[in-house]
């Protein structure tokens, strides 16, 4: 009995050092292989604890094992769209200006409850409420609400204030439109820039504009439906571009 | 930074307990191996088993395989390698009863034991799969 507090003892510094190395996610934050690997190495763990004829090597190889995997399948995740894709998933848009996309739901084995269940956990309960709904590669479900809808901010009330002093009916300035990733960790993603309709000389105006040398410099460039461009730097400060002034450089 | 140290650690840690593994295992089988086929060769000449020499070339083998499985305990499921230890007693009872047979078929199974694992423990494809 001795020997399996101790095996147990180690095998559960083994786990957490394992867990520790894995990062910082929760549960229902982690990817697809992610929550494979938690699983395993539940699994895994167990073995040489309740076991005593298994050597304690048998649990703590494969431990190491997956979690040296683990960091370079996130590797490869980071470097590669196409791999990211893959292993991860892409986001996808469900509920969008014109309705649930029931075609997206079908295939990702959604029902119309778990999407109802998921939207009032967002703290909306009318469809007619939300512009966009999109179920994240973690499969967590996130909601942009109509502008008449979304929650009042600092911003909103500001411009209100300076544009329409008269106006007794406080409404949202702009539209709520998703934005779209441009570059992220210094890889341009080329799907979003056709469905943005940029060129690679906004990208190089972008650069010029922000004194940037290399598109490997930057860390995130994103647009939303209102030309407002979020860029930032790696290890620097971010800042807010306007698209319609870049256009008018071009 | 400190993640990728901890890594390298990892996979250098891994090669070792590898490396080490198939060492230690490939090691003590071949030395097992070659006492079970001394005793065989010894005992396929004599009409008794009880005899001096064999009852040493035993507890030699006894004695040898005692030592070396503490060690393959830390790589095999203890299990999979008590077979060997229950042959070896079976050995000392055919001594006992001078049973020539039994003592054959124990020095065989032995010696049929140690090729299994030697497959079971190298890197194949079987293995594997």
């Amino acid at each position: 009995m001795f020997t399996l507090i101790i095996r147990a003892l180690i095998v559960y510094l083994i786990v957490l050092f394992v867990f520790r190395l894995m990062g910082k996610r929760q549960l229902g934050q982690m990817q697809p292989f992610e929550f494979v690997l938690a699983l395993i190495i539940a699994d895994l763990a167990t073995i040489p604890m309740a076991e005593s004829s298994v050597p304690i090597l048998h649990g703590i190889v494969p431990l190491l094992t997956l979690v040296t995997l683990h960091y370079f399948l996130t590797i490869i995740t980071k470097k590669s769209e196409i791999f990211n894709k893959i292993i991860s998933g892409k986001p996808v848009i469900v509920i969008n200006p014109r309705g649930i996309d029931y075609e997206s739901l079908k295939n990702l084995n959604i029902t119309i409850d778990d999407l109802f269940e998921s939207v009032r956990g967002c703290g909306y309960f009318s469809l007619d409420e939300i512009e966009y709904a999109i179920v994240e590669t973690n499969g967590n479900v996130n909601v942009l609400a109509k502008k008449d809808f979304s929650p009042v901010t600092i911003n909103d009330i500001s411009s209100f204030c300076e544009s329409d002093k008269r106006s007794t009916n406080l409404q949202k300035i702009d539209e709520n439109t998703i934005p779209i990733t441009i570059i992220a960790d210094g890889n341009i993603n080329k799907n979003n820039l056709k469905l943005a309709n940029w060129s690679e000389n906004i990208i190089n105006n972008i650069l010029k504009i922000t004194n940037t040398k290399k598109i490997k410099d930057i860390l995130i460039l994103t647009v939303d439906g209102n030309g407002k461009i979020y860029f930032q730097r790696k290890k620097e400060n971010f800042i807010i571009l306007n698209y319609n002034n870049l256009k008018e450089n071009l | 930074m400190k993640k990728v140290i901890h890594i390298c650690l990892i996979i250098v840690f891994l090669f070792a307990i590898c490396l080490t593994e198939q060492l230690i295992i490939n090691n003590c089988l071949e030395k097992t191996n070659n006492l079970v086929n001394n005793l065989k060769n010894i005992v396929e000449t004599t009409e008794n088993v009880n005899t001096n020499l064999i009852i040493n070339k035993t507890n030699e083998l006894k004695e040898f395989w005692t030592n070396q499985e503490r060690i393959l305990c830390t790589f095999i499921n203890h299990k999979e390698i008590e077979d060997i230890g229950v042959e070896i007693n079976n050995l000392e009872s055919a001594i006992k009863e001078n049973q020539r047979f039994d003592y054959i078929e124990s020095i065989n199974l032995i010696s049929f034991f140690v090729k299994s694992y030697e497959h079971i423990i190298g890197i194949n494809l079987q293995s594997i799969f």
